[in-house]
């Protein structure tokens, strides 16, 4: 190879030019992830609500729609904890067993201290097992899908233990109208998931708390470097998906009147699907609760289709199963994209 | 004068490592100390303890005559000591603005005032002359912009003691100028600062004292104006400075091993032509981020790349790095910690590895057979002056030196026709480097093709045959035989001489 | 100083070097494996010092059948763990492996439905290896998907049902003894050793270790990292459905709910077994450790008259307890440059 000489080129335009291709090839990955992100909900959205009226009987009456935007707020709500839990990096498995346990405890005090008490001590017990799951994580430092694992099995032999295996009823029937109530036509639940949603929106954009969640879940050492207790904010998070799975647990109470032991199995699977399809990346860093939102919508809608058409309830297991392997190949698809057009400039 | 910063008699413990054995050092207002060493010396020991996010085994630091503990960084922060961190420590979805106030945001009961984040970050941004949208990701970045957000995050911050470690790593030529200019403008102030660079010209151009450090020890602590660069040198190296004896021009006549012919590389702008013989040993140069580190990633079938490339006159299609193992071509990583070891297994299986299995005898073809590794190892030990007690030692308790040594064994038992190295001597103390520096010239005068892509100008200078400089994404210098020179590959590097430094 | 790469004699003065400190090493692992051993004989002794009838060998065999499945499937469980990998599907695999048996046993050979349940176990590990190896889905969460994909199928081939396993023959096989031991104890010992062979001995085993402890390196070092994944995780699902096989002939039955919650008590014997769950190493004797003391804690329960519930919180409090220590123990910087 003989000496080349270069054209002349100055510095400053050779570093102008290195910028505006940086600068292009994040414009194109983020448009690149906003897509998928978006398509990845909204695409399934569109089709099963046009599927759902189309050809499902009764899918847009009155009373399925109530039924549906109650089941969403209930699931929305345990979302919003899990956004939070998985931007930090994190996951939680017990949050079915948590909201078992928290709405068995506040049915029974309902029934013993009145439902204001029983909806404040059903919330205050999520908070509770959220703490010992972020403590688990934090102190213990055991990974936080094993320690949810593990006391997503402990709090369901906590639950069976308090019932005994048996239903509780629930006497009171100002605590059961809660899930019935409704404002301005739209089902008082439904609203509280709305009011939590913009709060925890709020919270993750424009607050501090926010930062150092996206801080935490996007460069864990750039959180440490600043200053950011790491360990505090994780530790927030899964206390705020226990308190969000209380919350749960209290208005599913409502909603069914009568609770067992073995209610909410599996809700963590549904949780962790509508957060992933909301386009919350399992790779930490990026919150979005209203993707979780609207896919806990989209989760609601297919539930309710399949019962009306009268599938039997193993396809749904099914039917889920298939809706998280979808929403994770889209999260996997989005994350190579955007890694394929941005390596090689982070050396 | 009230010391700002003291700090007395810090020891710190690794495993196995005493990376400081008692450093003693006094800041005072105004002072710009720079702190030089070696890699592995223990500069980022000491700075990562005064930053809180290490705590020393003994000794204390003395802000303002107080003694302090930091337990995180918050506190050091609180305590008024900014730290520029070598490392890239950005959080990449969030904004400009965002990352300058990551962890001392401008809120109002919790919430973000965004309106301010946005104008200080602006202001911070226009000192810095850096002109750039406080709102833009973090990702969209160069790196070289990265380093100034950093500087700036640091800037933002209440401080009387300002660490800089490397800061100048991934900056072109106007930026460290205007970087020095802050510097000296903050000292102006009656603050302190603590400057590490590699780069001694800087360090004699901006800094009133320098501390040497070397293994862990202040070696010496004198006004820049009494020493110079040679003595400087001394210093560090704790002998006179070894001049490598530069192998006579290989001979021409070796067989091309690599061939590589318009290589497409995503971050690099120009296709890329590289031919390296048998035997010669070609540098690749340029500031972190300049798009080197990236040539050797899709040489190595690490990053999707379009382009000819030929190992021994074969074409080869190399879309992962097994393949490109399989062609015979063979890279380290610069991230050794990371990207090299198997901390789990002993040196002996990290060795194994990668081992071409294909000449052996069937049976090992099929079961690693014990009795037979560990005499291949016992041969590297010695061939390589591996310092390890014996062969089942998990290779996380060995020095950086020893590591690469026994990296650069796992290479050699590939067989490969190429071996690709990035920063072969980063954390490698300075017997092992001498050591490495043989090693690589053996493995290239057994035949092999080496690149060594590297920041280490003095280190380029030692061993490469032949240099390619890279700057933002672009080659702007190849200088070969005697013009490969310490002066040459750094004024190519920053940009400053693109022309000159190209020599005809 | 000249140095040639290759000196054959280089190797000689150190091979007396290399014994010493391999023994020290040997040695050290040896108390490692007391330490759990000794747990194991101290429950044992409580045991039966509380209730007697722990040590009737009618009570002995259960608790032997009990350790041999949930270790059967933990065989295959360590090979992932030191891998870094995890599959949370173990209770699908196995109730649709036992469905194909029962289902097939009326019409054909009991050779045939075992080889039918174990290529079933093959496919579905071989479905979770795909999704994690090329989907790039984390592997706790791809196979929680496909556990509830292979509970669902299972539900819909039997129509929610229990299908009975009629074949006496099939019984006596599953559930014979060898003098003492019952036959898939001895299934399981066999499959231990081979699970230590595979890992220790073998090039696909250190791949596996290799990219447990350090993924990147492994893949930077050429190692065929996606491939023994996708290996893993097959040789995975045809342990799972060898539990599956002798719980059904021990249930005469088969059905989707047969062993949910499973993939928790296997992980638990795993990992209480010494194998650490960030990866990079395993020892398949603490997995058979691990599963016997499971199951001897188990059986106690039961002997004591504890309300079942319990072993839920048994098991989870366990397994926390157990990484937590070890969290702890890496900690000490047992090993340096990892995680």
């Amino acid at each position: 190879m003989s000496d080349t000489t270069l054209a002349a080129t100055s510095t400053a335009d050779l570093v102008a030019d290195e910028r505006a291709r940086s600068a292009e090839l994040a414009r194109r990955a983020d448009s690149r992830r906003n897509l998928l992100q978006n398509a990845g909900v909204m695409v399934p959205f569109v089709l099963v609500l046009v599927a759902g009226i189309a050809a499902v009987p009764n899918f847009a009456s009155g009373s399925n729609v109530t039924n549906m935007l109650v089941n969403a707020a209930i699931l929305a709500i345990v979302g919003y904890g899990m956004t939070l839990v998985i931007a930090v990096r994190g996951i939680d498995l017990s949050v079915g067993s948590a909201q078992a346990l928290a709405a068995c405890i506040a049915a029974s005090v309902v029934n013993s201290a009145g439902p204001l008490v029983g909806a404040v001590v059903g919330i205050g017990v999520g908070a509770g097992l959220g703490l010992l799951n972020g403590v688990i994580a934090t102190r213990l430092r055991v990974p936080g899908f094993i320690a949810t694992l593990s006391t997503m099995s402990v709090f369901r032999g906590f639950v069976l233990l308090f019932t005994g295996g048996a239903p509780i009823m629930i006497a009171s029937g100002g605590f059961k109208s809660v899930a019935t109530a409704s404002v301005l036509g739209i089902p008082l639940p439904f609203v509280i998931a709305v009011v939590i949603g913009v709060g925890a929106w709020f919270a993750l954009d424009r607050m501090r708390f926010g930062k150092h969640v996206v801080a935490v879940g996007g460069s864990p050492e750039a959180a440490v470097d600043t200053g950011i207790s790491v360990s505090r904010v994780i530790l927030l998070s899964y206390l705020a998906s226990g308190a969000a799975a209380g919350v749960g647990g209290v208005l599913l109470a409502s909603q069914l009147g009568v609770v067992n032991g073995s209610v909410a199995s599996g809700l963590e699977l549904q949780a962790i699907a509508i957060v992933v399809l909301g386009g919350t990346s399992m790779a930490g860093g990026r919150p979005r609760i209203v993707g979780t939102f609207v896919a806990a919508l989209l989760l609601s809608m297919i539930n309710s289709g399949l019962n009306l058409l009268n599938v039997p309830s193993f396809y749904q297991y099914v039917a889920l199963g298939a809706l998280l392997v979808f929403a994770l190949s889209i999260d996997g698809a989005q994350r190579a994209a955007v890694r394929r057009m941005l390596e090689g400039r982070l050396s | 004068m009230p010391a700002l910063l003291q700090v007395v008699d810090v020891v710190q413990e690794y495993p196995g490592v005493r990376a400081l054995k008692g450093v003693s050092l006094e800041l005072a207002p105004g002072q710009v100390l720079g702190l030089v060493g070696e890699n592995g010396a223990g500069k980022s020991t000491l700075i990562r303890v005064l930053g809180g996010i290490e705590q020393p085994v003994s000794g204390s630091v003395l802000v303002g005559g107080t003694e302090r503990t930091f337990r995180s960084s918050a506190e050091s922060q609180a305590a008024g000591i900014s730290v520029v961190s070598q490392e890239f420590r950005l959080v990449p979805q969030l904004s400009v603005a965002d990352n300058v106030f990551l962890g001392h945001e401008l809120t109002g009961a919790g919430v973000v005032d965004r309106g301010r984040t946005r104008r200080r970050t602006a202001e911070l941004l226009d000192q810095l002359g850096l002109d750039l949208d406080p709102d833009r990701p973090v990702s969209s970045l160069t790196v070289g912009d990265r380093q100034m957000v950093e500087i700036a995050r640091a800037l933002s911050r209440e401080f009387d003691v300002l660490i800089m470690d490397e800061p100048t790593a991934a900056l072109n030529g106007a930026e460290t100028l205007r970087l020095h200019e802050i510097v000296r403008r903050i000292a102006a102030q009656g603050k302190a600062v603590v400057y590490v660079s590699h780069h001694l010209d800087e360090i004699f151009d901006i800094c009133g004292d320098v501390a040497v450090l070397r293994d862990g020890a202040l070696v010496a602590h004198a006004p820049t104006a009494e020493l110079d660069e040679a003595r400087l040198v001394e210093h560090m190296l704790g002998r006179k400075p070894q001049t490598f004896e530069r192998a006579g021009s290989t001979s021409d006549e070796g067989a091309a091993r690599l061939e590589v012919v318009g290589l497409r590389v995503p971050g690099v702008a120009e296709p890329f032509d590289l031919t390296v013989r048998g035997g010669e040993i070609v540098g690749l140069a340029g500031l972190v981020g300049s798009g080197r580190t990236e040539l050797t990633r899709a040489l190595f079938g690490d990053l999707t790349s379009a382009g000819e490339i030929r190992v021994d006159g074969k074409p080869v299609r190399l879309t992962n790095p097994r393949e490109a193992v399989r062609s015979g071509v063979f890279m380290l990583s610069e991230d050794r910690k990371g990207e090299g070891i198997l901390p789990h297994l002993d040196v002996t299986e990290n060795a194994m590895v990668s081992r071409d299995r294909s000449s052996l005898p069937l049976l090992r073809r099929l079961f690693p057979v014990p009795a037979d590794e560990s005499a291949q190892f016992s041969r590297l030990r010695a061939d390589m002056r591996i310092r390890v007690p014996h062969g089942r030692q998990l290779i996380g308790n060995l020095s950086g030196g020893n590591q690469q040594k026994v990296l650069l064994g796992r290479a050699l038992l590939s067989g490969c026709a190429v071996l690709l190295l990035n920063e072969p001597t980063r954390g490698v103390d300075v017997g092992a480097k001498v050591d490495i520096y043989q090693l690589i010239k053996q493995l290239a005068d057994a035949g092999v093709a080496v690149v060594v892509s590297s920041s280490d100008a003095p280190e380029l200078a030692a061993i490469a045959d032949r240099c390619a400089v890279y700057f933002a994404g672009r080659r702007v210098a190849e200088l070969h035989g005697r013009d490969v020179t310490e002066d040459n590959i750094v004024g190519a590097s920053v940009g400053q001489t693109a022309q000159e430094a190209t020599h005809v | 100083m000249t140095t040639t790469v290759t000196t054959p004699a280089a190797g000689v003065p150190s091979a007396e070097q290399e014994a010493r400190p391999g023994i020290g090493q040997v040695l050290r692992q040896f108390a490692g494996r007391q330490y759990l051993l000794g747990v194991l004989v101290v429950a044992c002794v409580a045991v039966g010092f509380a209730r007697p009838s722990f040590w009737g060998s009618g009570n002995l065999s259960n608790v032997l059948f009990q350790a041999s499945f949930v270790g059967l499937a933990a065989c295959g469980m360590t090979l992932l763990i030191a891998a870094g990998l995890l599959d949370l599907s173990v209770g699908g695999v196995i109730a649709v492996a036992s469905i194909a048996v029962a289902t097939v046993l009326p019409h054909t050979t009991i050779g045939t439905a075992l080889l039918l349940a174990l290529a079933i176990g093959a496919v579905l590990g071989l479905v979770n290896g795909l999704l994690v190896t090329y989907v790039k889905i984390a592997p706790f969460i791809a196979t929680l998907g496909t556990l509830y994909l292979f509970l669902g199928a299972a539900f819909i081939w039997t129509s929610g049902k229990v299908v009975p396993i009629t074949s006496s023959k099939y019984r006596s096989f599953t559930t014979g003894t060898v003098g003492l031991l019952p036959v898939p104890f001895l299934v399981f010992v066999v499959l231990a050793v081979g699970t230590y062979f595979v890992l220790q001995r073998t090039y696909f085993g250190r791949t596996l270790r290799a990219f447990g402890s350090n993924e990147r390196a492994a893949v930077l070092a050429g190692l065929p990292v996606n491939r023994a994944k996708v290996l893993v995780f097959v040789v995975a699902g045809v342990c799972f459905a060898l539990a599956g096989v002798f719980m059904a002939g021990r249930l005469s039955s088969a059905e989707g709910n047969m062993a949910t919650g499973f993939e928790m008590d296997v992980i638990a014997a795993v990992v209480v077994g010494g194998t650490a769950l960030r990866g990079g190493r395993g020892t398949a004797f603490g997995t058979v450790v691990g599963a016997l003391l499971f199951a001897v804690l188990n059986n106690a329960l039961n002997l004591l008259g504890v309300a079942s519930y319990w072993q839920y919180v048994l098991t989870g409090a366990v397994l926390v307890a157990a990484i937590a220590l070890g969290a702890r123990r890496s900690s000490a910087a047992e090993v340096r440059g990892a995680g």
